[in-house]
């Protein structure tokens, strides 16, 4: 009989459908069972120790009365890598291996640096020698003891070790930063050791987004540091353990360490639950808070109809579209008049209201977002309008000599530009820039294109106008050092600007000891920019979010770290505030 | 002689189709403009690699800074011994993420498959066999309408009707997050629960396609003189319908099932997106997206696999049901 | 007997009608009876109804109109609903259908013939399929068989099957279409022994084929059917033997049999299109014997003149009619020398010949048997000492004059020789005419467009330098063609040709016996064919009359002549003819010798 062999065949499909359900159970991580089990029970009393433990240390936890405890705060998830200090992926990567993994120190949602494992932390007048003292109880989450050399070996492991070439941000930041030596004093005491002063070290080394402290007795011995997915490559300091990682869907649980160096977490579990949008999410309760991402074109109605179900927190922005200008692109966009014509042109308080409804606010000429605390104040605004566009464009030779509405070149040929976009962002943009463009006369055509096909192309300066979007405007300055000096590396970068004063400005700041020599350098080097516009940013969007208050409603946005956004801040899901003083 | 040369040649052309495919995934995505390691680079929070020793550093650990033949080779020689490389934008292997994604694509493709099939076989029958009544028409047009919407317009109307307008079903992912239930059954009913709507979105879809054929093949098989001796022989209604004509059709529907298995793949990418079921599609799009060279070749070629596996079962079934078929 | 008498299928007035446009009547005012343990044979050109006729019978038309009476074993079955059909379907009503087709493709045969017992009467898989087994046995296939697919059989398994089938639930009544299409005679032999059995059984058969052979077998009655309709029915043997319907006797020169070697013939022209609405006779247009009345209404079934009724034939003339009827000629010579009468020579001596419309006759006998003086007093060539001629129902001897002349143009008789009828002084197209010029028919623009019409129907050609020629001036065929485009002329009834191919070569033989069946297929005449050559006679003639001395000998077909001759000078014409073993008594030996 050859029956039931055939009929096997299709039963074996059943089979393979059945296992295959079961695998998918199976890919859910979970580093360390026994902790998940004892997480519910553990967490009640853990209120009162953490409170002590911050007292103890002398930090007074800022805020009204002890708020009440969550258990789960859920935000959005995403694909965004494996929590381990090598295997995240980009800043929202970053803010969940920093629920398990610490930095020496962090930012409260004033932009204040806090102290987080180091307890403080004193700088040398040259700026060059930085000594760290860390908390007395930091301990790891298997119970070592976190030292000095830990620190130590966090920093070695990538500047000479293989942590080096993992692609992550704070990889990039280390190696980045001019670090001469990293010394242990002793076990509570390390030293940094820099070749020249860098005024961002707080931020990029020590600080928010700087170098995940990572064990050495886990670490001493990965030689491929983005593979290690051993369930040791979880074990960090910070407040949150992982318990839970669907790789396919993008969720992410984690929970409290209630022997955290800060006290026990106020918020029991951080789950990261993938939904396709935020606000529908929120409405149907599946999030608890849902950040709007406004440059990605939101329907009114739709913002109006959470706003009216749902407590909203908007705050300045820190993201912003800009026009960027090829230099390298020849006549007229290496013409600075040319480009000052382009600002005149371009309305862009209509652009915030079109585009962002309002909620948001042109960008400042200068290239930091208008929020940023060293953003220059009275920079020109270029708001003269269509007249003032005119009369640059007519002294540059850039006139309609045949008269069909279009300006030509000085030697007659027509002058088209293509204005090239990213269809990640709302596409009206290029749309109603070409429009206000052409008002004055300059034909531009929007070349919207595939994200990773614009990116690239604005990476290797492949257009001659382009609308890019970025987050950095609202992070430490020395993001215009980045963009505007050297070899344009990064999608973000200004191409073919070329300007002496600016480099040597670029250089002051980064190096500047203290902040007024910083501000004086970046004044100018601000003022510089906004006469040169290289770019010229558009407009920055608010950060706004929506949240049911009754669950969690210490909501607010950190100063230079997008990925933070409203909600994703741990200071907040430790303490349950948004500022610790020190 | 030709019966026993055939393995031979099957394989030989199977291993050529193989070779042709392994070349393609590796050098289709390098034709797309874009650079992988920009997936590394963040807009959002305007995080990019802006170091040009970091840069040549991490090129090199992906192997990006070869020529594209050695490239190539270290391509092979790793999907020679299972590896099937390191995702860059995910940063996790491969191999993990399509262990992660392809059950919940096999779980969508395969009853939907299965579903469309026996949906167009009792449809494909019921119509041709009241051809020009009512019900035939409404399903000819309806159908026919269904086939020239695409997936993702026809998941996107299924999500707003029954997720949002009328929530009786989750809108999105294959299970609830986190979710503790008390039993393997109520976890298994989440699934199906989430399961409902891209199941529901691919099984029209493909059904729409093959119940115009069934129907046309059914209406051939009809005036068949062997019907008309399954009348005289006084079989009952269903048997001539089901067993008579349907057998007959039954070679071609499998076959149609069998060009169809691509489609179904093609198609479960884009219910997939819609409702952010975490399959194989999830994975492709946004490996498409990062120009992620390596989860591109491996998941293409995973899945193109799994189309083969899947074409080969449709074969080996069709066999099953009409002999004549191993002998064409 | 009186339960086996009482017809277990019983059509009367059954009238099939597709819905148009137009609307089809394909099977129309059919009255059939069949009795149990009794064979129907149903004859008829494809889509003469034969098809509609077995739907009807198993309620298989639910697209058509199914009128009349239509009993199964004294229960009416129309107006029978889906589940009365599906109680009668197979189980009491079975049918072999003729295409082979009609297995299903995909699925084995056992399981198909097993398809009945498991759903008709609930066998068990297993049970069912041993029942099957033995139904494959009985027909001869072998349960072999059982697991193969239909495409795995040769088309005359596929049959044999097909028959296992329609027999598994030992039914009433088996409605066969055309059992024997394509088989072997093995196996074609085998089914019908099968089928006798069967009906030895009990069972009644309804047998539609074109196979005469299996009929005359087989069949205790037959219908005709022509276009859905009856032309002709009776017992077996009468309406087989001896058609008496115009279609009958077409449709049995056009089907091949066995043991036969007279060359088949066709029924001119084509049956009336489906929709067509025909008032008269639907055989009208394709008959050679219609008459004005034949227009007026559909014949009813009648009696031929002189049989009691058991055949029945639906012909306006009482089926088809005779052209040739001789009674007691006899016809002697004096030798010139002497004169006394002692020195009679009976040349014809008492000799009777019917010739019916359509019909050759062969005249065969040894030189000096009388064949040419009779042939001479069919057309009154010769004045019979006694006797009477008959020739369309008018006494050709009794008449004169006029009268005469006119019969005369309807008997024409075609010479061995054709010198003997052309004058080498005419050319041809006046030797062709001259017979109209004498008669007087029509103008002179007339005579010549018959001319020409009748050149080309012998297939001479018609161009004017042809039709100038003199006789010495022509080949013998052609010459022949002339002189029977001569006798044709005058649209004879009769046509007598004597020795009218012995002198040609055979390639001329063979052409111009071809040309006399066609002529008569169109024509309808009634033929005579007189020749000392009886191979030539057995190709041409339905009936042959063997002469001896002035009398018959022997009249029979020639099947019958060939198998077994009853009167040795025909036996010594066989021999003579070519086939040596046929002498009697030589037969058995040579069988045995082989």
């Amino acid at each position: 009989m050859t029956r039931p062999t055939r009929r096997s065949s299709l039963a074996g499909l059943l089979v393979v459908l059945v296992v295959a359900l079961l695998a998918c159970e199976g890919a859910v991580r979970s580093p360390d069972d026994d902790a998940t089990a004892g997480a519910e029970g553990a967490r009640i009393d853990a209120d009162a120790d953490g409170q002590a433990a911050g007292d103890a240390d002398g930090d007074d936890v800022g805020g009204d009365a002890a708020p009440a405890r969550v258990d789960r705060l859920r935000l959005a998830g995403g694909q965004w890598g494996s929590p381990t200090p090598f295997g995240y992926v980009r800043g929202p990567g970053m803010i969940k291996a920093g629920l398990v993994f610490d930095t020496l120190l962090w930012r409260d949602v004033d932009g204040e640096t806090i102290p987080w494992l180091a307890e403080s932390w004193e700088v040398a007048d040259d700026g060059l020698t930085w000594r760290f003292t860390l908390r007395e109880d930091a301990r790891w989450h298997d119970g070592e003891p976190l030292t000095a050399a830990d620190v130590v070996f966090s920093h070695d492991y990538i500047a000479e070790g293989p942590g080096g070439a993992a692609g992550v941000p704070h990889v990039g930041r280390v190696l980045g930063a001019p670090i001469a030596e990293v010394a242990a004093e002793d076990e509570r005491t390390v030293v940094f050791e820099l070749e020249e002063p860098m005024a961002s070290f707080e931020t990029d080394v020590a600080g928010l987004w700087g170098m995940l402290v990572i064990p050495e007795h886990v670490w001493g011995d990965v030689e491929d540091p983005a593979r290690y997915r051993d369930d040791d490559a979880f074990v960090g300091s910070g407040p949150y353990r992982l318990v839970e990682h669907d790789e396919a869907a993008g969720s992410y649980l984690f929970e409290a360490h209630d022997a955290h160096v800060l006290g026990s977490p106020l918020v029991g579990e951080v789950a990261f639950v993938p939904v396709d949008d935020e606000p529908r999410a929120l409405a149907r309760g599946a999030l608890d808070v849902a950040e709007v991402a406004l440059e990605q074109g939101v329907p009114e109605a739709q913002v109006d109809a959470l706003a009216a179900d749902f407590a909203v927190v908007e705050e300045r922005g820190q993201w912003n579209m800009a026009l960027h200008t090829n230099l390298e692109a020849g006549f007229p966009f290496d013409e600075r008049a040319f480009r000052q014509a382009l600002a005149h042109a371009i309305d862009r308080a209509d652009l915030v209201d079109r585009l962002l409804l309002g909620r948001g606010e042109p960008g400042s000429t200068g290239g930091l977002a208008p929020a940023n605390a060293w953003s220059a104040d009275g920079l020109p605004a270029y708001e003269g309008g269509p007249e003032a566009a005119a009369e640059l464009l007519d002294g540059l030779g850039l006139v309609d000599a045949d008269g069909d509405g279009w300006r030509q070149l000085p030697d007659g040929e027509p002058f088209a530009i293509d204005l090239l976009a990213s269809a990640r962002y709302d596409t009206r943009t290029p749309e109603l820039v070409a429009e206000q463009l052409a008002k004055v006369g300059l034909a531009v055509e929007p070349d919207v294109r595939d994200p990773a096909d614009a990116d690239e192309r604005a990476r290797a300066g492949e257009y001659a106008l382009a609308l890019i979007g970025y987050g950095d405007v609202g992070a430490d300055p020395d993001v215009l050092r980045l963009r505007y000096t050297g070899e344009p590396q990064a999608f973000s970068a200004a191409h073919g600007f070329a300007h002496e004063r600016v480099d040597e400005l670029a250089e002051r700041q980064r190096r500047a000891v203290d902040d007024d020599e910083r501000a004086a350098a970046l004044d100018e080097l601000q003022a510089i920019l906004a006469e040169e516009l290289p770019v010229l940013s558009l407009y920055v969007p608010s950060q706004l979010g929506f949240f049911d208050p009754g669950a969690f409603d210490a909501f607010a946005a950190t100063p230079g770290c997008p990925p933070c956004g409203l909600s994703r801040n741990k200071l907040m899901h430790v303490t349950g505030a948004t500022t610790l003083e020190r | 002689m030709a019966e026993r040369r055939r393995p031979a040649v099957s394989a030989a052309l199977s291993g050529l189709t193989l070779a042709a495919l392994v070349v393609l995934v590796f050098a289709l995505p390098r034709a797309l403009p874009g650079d992988p390691l920009a997936a590394l680079d963040d807009p959002t929070s305007g995080v990019a690699i802006t170091d040009p020793e970091l840069r040549e550093r991490v090129l090199a650990h992906y192997g990006l800074d070869q020529p594209l033949p050695e490239q190539f080779a270290g391509y092979v020689g790793g999907l020679a011994t299972g590896d099937l490389g390191w995702s860059i934008a995910r940063n996790a292997p491969v191999s993990g993420l399509v262990a992660a994604h392809l059950p919940w694509t096999l779980l969508l493709m395969g009853p939907a498959l299965l579903l469309s099939t026996a949906a167009s076989y009792v449809l494909g029958i019921l119509a041709a066999w009241h051809r020009g009544r009512t019900g035939d028409r409404v399903a000819l047009v309806g159908l026919t309408a269904l086939r020239a919407i695409p997936e993702y317009v026809l998941a996107t109307l299924l999500l707003i009707a029954f997720a949002v307008l009328l929530p009786v079903l989750p809108v999105g992912g294959a299970r609830t997050p986190f979710a503790e239930h008390g039993s393997g059954l109520a976890a298994l009913a989440d699934v199906g629960a989430h399961l409902v709507l891209p199941l529901a979105t691919l099984t029209l879809s493909l059904t729409a396609t093959l119940f115009l054929l069934q129907r046309h093949t059914v209406v051939a098989v009809l005036g068949a003189d062997h019907m008309l001796l399954a009348e005289a022989k006084g079989l009952p209604l269903r048997r001539r319908q089901f067993v008579h004509a349907g057998r007959s059709a039954l070679l071609p529907l499998l076959t149609a099932v069998g060009l169809q298995v691509a489609f179904a793949a093609q198609g479960a990418v884009f219910v997939e997106a819609v409702f952010a079921y975490p399959g194989m599609g999830s994975l492709l799009l946004e490996a498409v997206a990062a120009r992620d060279y390596p989860v591109l070749e491996g998941a293409f070629l995973v899945l193109a696999l799994v189309v083969l596996a899947v074409n080969l079962l449709v074969d080996l079934a069709a066999r099953w049901v009409d002999p004549r078929s191993a002998a064409s | 007997m009186s339960l086996a008498s009482a017809p277990v299928l019983d059509l009367a007035g059954l009238t099939v009608t597709y819905p148009g446009p137009p609307p089809v009547r394909a099977v129309d005012d059919l009255d059939l009876r069949l009795a149990p343990g009794r064979c129907l044979g149903v004859l008829g050109e494809s889509g003469s109804g034969k098809t509609s006729l077995a739907k009807a019978l198993l309620g298989l038309l639910p697209e058509a109109r199914v009128e009349g009476r239509l009993r199964l074993a004294g229960r009416d079955l129309a107006g029978l609903d889906e589940a009365g059909w599906q109680a009668v379907r197979w189980r009491r009503l079975a049918l072999v259908p003729q295409s082979t087709a009609s297995l299903h493709p995909a699925l084995s045969i056992g399981a198909q013939i097993a398809e009945p017992l498991r759903v008709h009467e609930g066998l068990a898989r297993g049970e069912a399929s041993a029942r099957a087994a033995a139904a494959l046995e009985d027909v001869g296939l072998g349960a072999a068989a059982l697991e193969r697919t239909p495409e795995e059989l040769s088309g005359g398994q596929r049959r044999l099957a097909l028959l296992a089938m329609a027999l598994v639930l030992d039914p009433e009544v088996v409605v066969l279409d055309e059992p024997t299409a394509g088989l072997d005679l093995l196996s074609r032999a085998r089914v019908l022994a099968l089928l006798g059995r069967i009906r030895a059984a009990g069972t009644a058969l309804l047998l539609i084929t074109h196979d005469l052979d299996a009929l005359r077998g087989l069949a205790d009655d037959v219908a005709v059917l022509y276009r859905g309709w009856l032309a002709e029915r009776g017992p077996a043997a009468r309406v087989l033997d001896d058609p008496r319907a115009p279609f009958t006797w077409g449709l049995a020169n056009a089907v091949p049999t066995l043991g036969d070697v007279k060359d088949l013939r066709g029924i001119r022209g084509a049956p009336p299109e489906p929709g067509e609405v025909v008032q008269g006779c639907p055989f009208l247009e394709r008959c050679t014997q219609a008459v004005a009345a034949c227009e007026q209404r559909r014949p009813p079934l009648v009696a031929p003149e002189g049989e009691d009724g058991a055949r029945l034939v639906a012909c306006a003339r009482g089926g088809r009619v005779p052209v040739l009827r001789a009674r007691g000629l006899a016809k002697a010579y004096r030798p010139r020398r002497g004169g006394r009468r002692r020195g009679e020579v009976a040349a014809v001596d008492d000799v009777s010949l019917e010739v019916g419309e359509g019909e050759a006759v062969g005249l065969v006998g040894p030189t000096g048997a009388g064949k040419s003086t009779l042939g001479q007093l069919l057309v009154r060539l010769v004045e019979p000492d006694a006797g009477s001629v008959e020739l369309e129902g008018r006494d050709l001897l009794a008449a004169r004059g006029a009268d005469l002349a006119a019969l005369r143009r309807r008997a024409q008789l075609l010479f061995q020789d054709p010198y003997e009828a052309l004058s080498p002084r005419l050319s041809v197209a006046e030797a062709v005419r001259e017979p109209l010029d004498v008669a007087g028919v029509g103008t002179p623009a007339e005579r010549d467009a018959e001319v020409a019409g009748v050149l080309a129907e012998v297939r001479l050609p018609s161009s004017p330098a042809f039709a100038e020629r003199r006789a010495h001036e022509l080949s013998g065929g052609q010459l022949q063609r002339v002189a029977l485009a001569r006798a044709l002329v005058l649209r004879p009834k009769l046509l007598v040709a004597d020795e009218s191919v012995a002198m040609l070569d055979p390639s001329e033989q063979t052409k111009l016996l071809a040309l006399l069946r066609d002529l008569q297929v169109e024509r309808g005449m009634a033929m005579v064919v007189v020749s000392h050559d009886l191979a030539v006679v057995l190709r041409v003639a339905d009936r042959v009359v063997v002469l001896d001395e002035g009398r018959i000998v022997e009249e029979a077909t020639g099947a019958e002549l060939l198998a077994a001759p009853q009167h040795p000078l025909t036996a010594e014409l066989l021999a003579a003819a070519g086939r040596p073993g046929a002498l009697l008594g030589e037969r058995s030996l040579a069988r045995q010798a082989r």
